[in-house]
């Protein structure tokens, strides 16, 4: 029996809304279906099983918001009909939903629901910098161990010393909504006790964002943790576009409408192919190192009607034909700015890609995505006079530019990938 | 106004009038009236087959008493002193308090057993230890501490009444208290602690002789602004964890007064209790009052020093409530 969790879809999200069940009780589902969708401050997310079997109870009925971690549906293991689920997939895509891999991007407004947890997994949790409420207790009635903090720890990013409060103090305060960090303890050894956070005023409630706040806390929040631990290095080429148009030209031309190549979907596999060769730049920073994946899934990074920003992944991007890619790249813009992107699309990413150059801006340093280690950035494609054997001519040049984490991999590494970048762009028909 | 000591004695005269079964037997309990004057004029009374002074052999005359129990008679058995009852634990650990279970529940073993306690009279380390403990940590037994003089008396009864052993642990500095003694009233059930005194910001629990320590400790903390809650323990074995829990969630906050020495003590055990189940209503760590780890000196001053006082329970009451 496994249990089919709400899945956590980006940096900051803490609970999410089933907004619709795709099965009932007793259907078979397989690994990889879509059995539920999640409206998340992203819009409406499809969520895929990743067990095989037949679902024995739907325990959260739609319309209800529940926590991440909690459990929408017992999946019955085995016995499944095409149950022939690869074990190695199966941990890649069910990691994204262990408490370890969620991942704090620093909104920390008190839980009311939190968990019951002991004065020593507090301190450890303190310790170790995670936040109590994004993990789901395995001891009795939910009450966190020390050992769910040590799996859902990450490196601290800062040392912490530990708060001295009173259990009782502890559950007044987490049912009064009233942050204790800030409270100055009037007890035994300045501990903080029940009467200091009575004393304490309360929060004023949060003002209910709109779907567009909450979207840009979001990315705040991710952006300020990148920013804050992430020492980006930045390295710059400019690609001389002129063969990968001409080639795309005359691509084109015996292509019907709707299948037409646009240049993104080659800078998008020229991406991939580079990366290649590049492992270190395909990763993501866990536990305070580096995990390459074996699995190259470009993010792409899309901007939506109101000014929000999604970044999912076109998953195996080096793999399948440029017309493929197309077809996958147009249907996830056009999914992402209808809000039904699927969860293994939200969490997937090993890199991301940004891409200015609609905007005319001729070059982007942008900010890492984390827990990605490197980013590529796009600008316009603007004509340049450019020298070609000696001769001065006009040229179609797009500015490359590489922001990558520079615990990770150092300049001289990010330009060779820069540089096979450029050699692949100039032999589009090897894409 | 009645004595604690004369409670006793006139729990022990209506048992003896009232049941011919019942008999009091012990060191010193017929012509000498009894170490603590509790049986003065029984022997007179009632005579010497059922007032019965025994030798000085505390292993003989318990088992004796238990033999007697088991035979359908109702003993009320007197030892001078906990000091002195350690000659019989044998006798109560391997007889009296196995007896039902070994018998699949044939033989029960009604004796009641009575004896002094605890410190404070000068009378030396081999005569003013609490080793109540010790009997509350056997199964098969149970254990009073009467407090009160109502309590001395009533819990009397229950111990002869009840169709197991039970030890009463009577502190030697009760025997003169005064108070108010209704022999008519319903008896409290012995089994049940009590709060002696309500209160909301901190639990004073204790038992027997520190029981009056803890209700002037929460008048001197009263003086101060805090009002402190007195649970009186009164049984021992079993323990009403529920009136101790309770109290504690009212509170938030516990003190355990214990004349015993501190390690292994029913204060470790009910701080343990409360722990088990009233972590999530702790505002402060647990304060325990004990008798230092040393042996009951004789000299008046270092034995004041070494069991629990007043001053230490306002302290440690302080301490838990944060303005120490």
């Amino acid at each position: 029996m496994a249990e089919f969790l709400m899945p956590s879809l980006g940096a900051d999200m803490t609970s999410g809304t089933l907004a619709k069940w795709r099965v009932t009780a007793g259907d078979t589902v397989k690994q990889g279906d879509i059995i539920a969708e999640v409206e998340t401050d992203k819009g409406i997310i499809e969520i895929e099983v990743f067990e095989s079997g037949a679902v024995q109870k739907l325990l959260v009925n739609e319309g209800e918001k529940v926590p991440v971690g909690t459990p929408l549906a017992e999946i019955g293991s085995g016995g499944g009909a095409g149950s022939g689920a690869d074990t190695g997939a199966d941990v890649d895509a069910g990691a994204d939903t262990r408490p370890g891999l969620i991942l704090s991007a620093g909104s920390s407004g008190p839980d009311l629901s939190g968990p019951m947890a002991s004065p020593a997994v507090r301190r450890k949790a303190h310790e170790l910098d995670v936040p109590l409420e994004r993990i789901r207790g395995s001891g009795e009635h939910g009450r966190v161990t020390l050992d769910d903090v040590r799996s859902a720890a990450r490196p601290p990013a800062k040392p912490c010393g530990r708060l001295r409060i009173s259990p009782y103090a502890r559950r007044i305060a987490e049912e009064r909504g009233i942050d204790v960090s800030s409270i100055r303890g009037s007890g035994p050894g300045g501990a903080i006790q029940a009467k200091d956070v009575s004393n304490a005023k309360a929060q004023p409630p949060l003002k209910p964002a709109s779907p567009a706040e909450r979207m840009q806390q979001v990315i705040a929040a991710a952006m300020t943790r990148a920013n804050d631990e992430i020492p980006h290095y930045y390295v710059e080429h400019t690609s001389d576009m002129g063969n990968a148009l001409t080639w795309l030209k005359q691509t084109n031309a015996s292509l019907g409408v709707n299948q037409r190549l646009v240049s993104g979907v080659l800078m998008l596999r020229a991406v991939a192919l580079a990366l290649r060769k590049h492992r270190k730049l395909n990763a993501t920073w866990q536990h305070g190192e580096a995990v390459p994946s074996e699995e190259i899934h470009v993010g792409l990074a899309i901007s939506l009607r109101g000014g929000g920003l999604v970044a999912p992944a076109v998953r195996n991007t080096d793999e399948g034909s440029l017309s493929d890619l197309m077809a996958r790249m147009t249907d996830l813009v056009a999914r992402a700015r209808a809000g039904t992107l699927r969860s293994s699309e939200i969490t997937s990413a090993t890199i991301t890609l940004t891409s200015l150059g609609e905007r005319g801006v001729e070059s982007v340093m942008p900010i890492i995505f984390p827990p990605q280690v490197a980013i590529v950035g796009c600008g316009a494609l603007v004509e340049r006079p450019w020298v070609v054997d000696g001769q001065i001519v006009a040229r179609p040049v797009m500015h490359v530019t590489l922001g990558a984490d520079h615990r990770v991999s150092n300049g001289h590494q990010g330009s060779r990938f820069l540089s096979a970048l450029d050699r692949l762009l100039q032999e589009p028909e090897k894409l | 106004m009645t004595t604690y000591r004369d409670a006793v004695r006139t729990a022990l005269q209506t048992l003896l009038r009232e049941d011919d079964r019942v008999f009091l037997m012990g060191e010193d309990v017929g012509r000498y009236g009894g170490a603590y004057a509790v049986s003065k004029g029984l022997l007179e009374e009632f005579g010497e087959d059922r007032i019965r002074d025994t030798p000085l052999c505390e292993s003989t005359f318990v088992g004796a008493g238990i033999g007697a129990a088991l035979g359908g008679m109702r003993p009320i058995v007197e030892v001078m002193t906990v000091n002195f009852s350690l000659l019989a634990l044998d006798q109560v650990v391997n007889n009296a308090a196995v007896m039902r279970h070994m018998s699949g529940g044939q033989f029960q073993v009604p004796i009641a057993v009575r004896m002094a306690t605890g410190g404070g009279k000068q009378i030396a380390a081999q005569h003013s230890h609490s080793l109540e403990n010790w009997y509350a940590h056997i199964p098969g037994i149970k254990v009073l501490a009467p407090a009160t003089v109502q309590d001395a008396h009533d819990m009397l009864l229950a111990a002869v009444e009840d169709p197991d052993p039970v030890f009463v642990f009577e502190h030697q500095m009760l025997y003169g208290i005064e108070g108010e003694l209704d022999t008519t009233a319903t008896p409290l059930s012995p089994w049940k602690a009590v709060i002696r005194r309500s209160g909301t910001d901190v639990s004073l629990i204790a038992y027997g002789g520190s029981m009056h320590k803890a209700l002037s400790a929460a008048e001197e903390l009263d003086k101060g602004g805090i009002s402190a809650e007195v649970v009186d323990l009164r049984s021992l074995r079993p323990l009403d964890r529920d009136t101790i829990v309770d109290s504690v969630r009212r509170t938030h906050r516990a003190v355990v007064i214990d004349e015993a020495w501190k390690t292994g003590s029913l204060a470790s055990e009910i701080s343990a209790t409360l722990a088990e189940h009233a972590f999530y209503d702790l505002d402060a760590p647990i304060e325990r009052v004990c008798t230092l780890e040393v042996p009951i000196p004789y000299a008046k001053h270092l034995e004041e020093a070494a069991i629990p006082q007043v001053d230490r329970i306002v302290e440690a009451a302080r301490r838990s409530v944060g303005d120490g």
